[in-house]
């Protein structure tokens, strides 16, 4: 078991700009951390230079301390979980996860039997060891590469986006056995994802790329509370933050739907009267009429006309349309364009509790607390305040 | 009623077909069962049923050393070309490299080339080296125009394996050969076995390099050797003698393909199907 360092790694194919530019990343000896981005955001060029199935253009590769930029992918004892999953079709399950170590040349068949025995069991492939891959349904080939991987004590695992050929169900499970498994096994761990459910849910640690640049690396708790700019506030969570246009007047917030109080050591560190956008998660509003009397004060209240409603037993999501100002509108379309996100909608989504009586089409009062909104700069998109965390 | 009525037509063209095709065939072996004096008897089947024609066949030596000749020099050029293909074909279909097109570009370009156009050249080439009337003198030819289909029909299989497979199997700790021999060749064994079947038939069936190579028992093949058959003695007609000894190098053949049917049909469409 090893650590992972990357510093400034580069990947350019041909012209133009680079999938991969200038990451610098360490995954500590035992961690989980989780690649996860839109598709195209470089996260599995990552992950391939690091199991060396990729030249890396500049930069280093660190695996266990020594310099791997060189190394050929089978010295660099890492062990690897393909998205198609990559089974060796013309082998039995026993000699599929037997490959690495009949590769390996090293050890006596009593020793290979006993292995994949024992990974058979923590895996549930006792019963299928006879079979052929074609034989095996989605999540039972998905085990099988698995423990090809674990069979063998490689220096580190890298997972590329295992669970995306699975069905929701499947992968809800599979995603809690990759994290019992890790758990117990300590290996450090590379996964790569565009699922932000599976990143915050695994990753001790989760690094948010986006178009070959890194965004953030953070756990998964600061990276909701604290995002560090409007993509990653955007990309983690769901249903995704609110974005809204807001200008600091006079002491207070103006939002198209509300004007909301705030604490002055917080206006401080904002501009006056300057554009700004907000950011607020659909799980910070509630049905003002649900709120607890105790905690409303601290909230700011208003008036919304629900457009959709829609109950999903645990909570229910409803749908707010909201005027902004044509100019205000505008800005932020455009700038929506630049940041090529689509949650510039004049539209909150809010996330109510399932108790709520709110139903499509009525008059509602909503609650929020506004303490709990990001602010960022509409050029950059950078949080304007990264570091404060209110919690409820 | 309808599709009855063109079912029915269907097998009629069938029939008309097969039996155009076939009709040769049947008598070509219909006359290596007949007596050498019924030859000339205007009958379709023998009144009696005889295997002379293969006795003499067997006992000639022109047909036994021409069979010796075609089963070792086919099974030569079939070997070298193959092992050869497989390699040519892996590095198209995996590696980049300078002159790749050029390499498919003259693969194709050696395809077409007329056969015969060569054959002259060759036989003043071969007489001045020596390779005139010899196993290589064949088997190099033979290889030089399987090579191009064997390479084309590999290459279309190496490129459907997912390389992930590849990579797998070097993450798993294998190097770029232990790779190729344990996950790649295995995968692409339906492709090797066509491959290797339509370079045999072509070794198997030439004439005319067969007759134009060689002068004697030391290399011709039967197709060639076919050509100077006499029969039992000079005096009798060759025709029962040459049909038996047709029939007994076509038999291969026919099983070849009957048993490899659905394969060769498979390889030689998976490239087209699949890019």
């Amino acid at each position: 078991m090893s650590a992972i360092a990357l510093s400034h790694i580069v990947k350019r194919y041909g012209e133009g700009q680079p999938a991969v530019d200038d990451v610098t990343l360490d995954v500590a000896d035992g961690e989980l951390v989780v690649l996860v981005g839109p598709s195209g955001c470089g996260k599995s060029t990552i992950l391939r230079m690091i199991a060396g199935l990729e030249d890396v253009t500049s930069g280093e590769v660190r695996i266990g301390g020594e310099i791997a930029n060189e190394q050929s992918p089978r010295d660099r004892r890492l062990a690897m979980v393909f998205q198609n999953y990559a089974l060796y079709p013309h082998l039995s399950v026993f000699e599929n996860i037997a490959f690495p170590l009949r590769i390996a040349g090293k050890h006596r068949e009593e020793e290979i039997h006993r292995r994949i025995d024992e990974v058979a069991a923590l895996l549930e492939l006792s019963e299928l060891l006879d079979r052929r891959p074609a034989q095996l349904s989605g999540g039972q080939r998905q085990r099988v590469a698995m423990g090809r991987a674990i069979v063998r004590e490689a220096r580190a695992f890298l997972f590329d986006e295992p669970l995306s050929n699975l069905d929701a169900k499947l992968r809800a499970q599979m995603r809690t056995e990759i994290a019992r498994l890790q758990r117990r096994l300590r290996v450090t761990t590379v996964y790569v994802t565009h699922d932000q459910v599976e990143a915050m849910t695994l990753g001790d640690r989760v690094a948010v790329l986006r178009k070959g640049v890194l965004q953030q690396v953070d756990r998964p708790r600061e990276l909701y509370e604290r995002p560090a700019n409007m993509f990653v506030a955007g990309f983690i969570g769901s249903p995704a933050m609110n974005f809204v246009p807001a200008t600091i007047e006079d002491g207070s917030v103006r939002l198209p739907f509300a004007t909301a109080r705030l604490p002055g050591e917080l206006l401080q560190r904002l501009p006056a009267r300057r554009l700004l956008i907000a950011g607020i998660r659909p799980e910070h509003f509630e049905d003002a009429a649900l709120v607890n009397p105790a905690v409303r004060p601290r909230g700011t209240t208003f008036d919304a006309s629900v457009d959709v409603a829609e109950w999903v037993g645990s909570e229910q999501l409803a749908y707010v349309p909201y005027e902004a100002p044509s100019e205000v509108s505008t800005s932020v379309r455009s700038l929506a364009r630049e940041l090529d996100s689509e949650a510039f909608r004049t539209q909150l989504v809010v996330s109510l509790d399932a108790a709520s009586s709110i139903r499509s089409g009525d008059r509602a009062e909503l609650w929020f607390d506004a303490r709990r909104m990001h602010f960022f700069d509409p050029r950059s998109g950078d949080n304007l305040m990264p570091d404060v965390v209110v919690s409820a | 009623m309808r599709s009855a009525g063109r079912g029915a037509s269907w097998a009629v063209a069938a029939i008309a077909v097969v039996a155009y095709a076939l009709l040769p065939v049947v008598w070509m072996v219909s006359l290596s069962f007949k007596r050498v004096d019924d030859l000339s008897a205007r009958r379709f089947w023998p009144d009696v049923w005889t295997l002379d024609s293969y006795r003499t066949v067997f006992r000639t030596p022109l047909f036994t050393s021409a069979l010796r000749n075609s089963i070792g020099i086919s099974f030569i050029a079939t070997a070298i070309s193959i092992a050869l293909a497989t390699f040519a074909a892996y590095a198209i279909a995996r590696l980049d490299f300078r002159g790749k097109r050029l390499v498919l570009t003259m693969a194709l370009a050696v395809a077409m080339f007329p056969v015969v156009s060569i054959v002259g050249p060759l036989f003043d080439i071969w007489r001045t080296i020596g390779l005139y009337d010899t196993w290589i003198g064949l088997v190099v030819p033979y290889m030089s125009f399987t090579l191009p289909l064997a390479i084309w029909v590999l290459s279309a299989f190496f490129r459907q394996i997912p390389w992930e497979r590849e990579q797998a199997a070097q993450m798993d700790g294998a190097t770029r050969w232990q790779a190729f021999r344990k996950v790649i060749l295995p995968l692409a064994i339906p492709g090797v076995v066509t491959a290797a079947i339509l370079t045999f038939l072509f070794a198997w069936n030439d004439f005319v390099f067969g007759i134009s190579l060689t002068s004697t028992d030391r290399a011709r093949p039967v197709p060639a050797a076919l050509a100077f058959f006499t029969g039992a003695s000079q005096f009798q007609h060759p025709a029962g003698a040459i049909s038996a000894a047709a029939v007994v190098v076509t038999v291969p053949v026919v099983v070849l393909v009957l048993v490899f049917q659905r394969r060769i049909v498979a390889g030689l469409t998976s490239g087209a199907v699949k890019g």
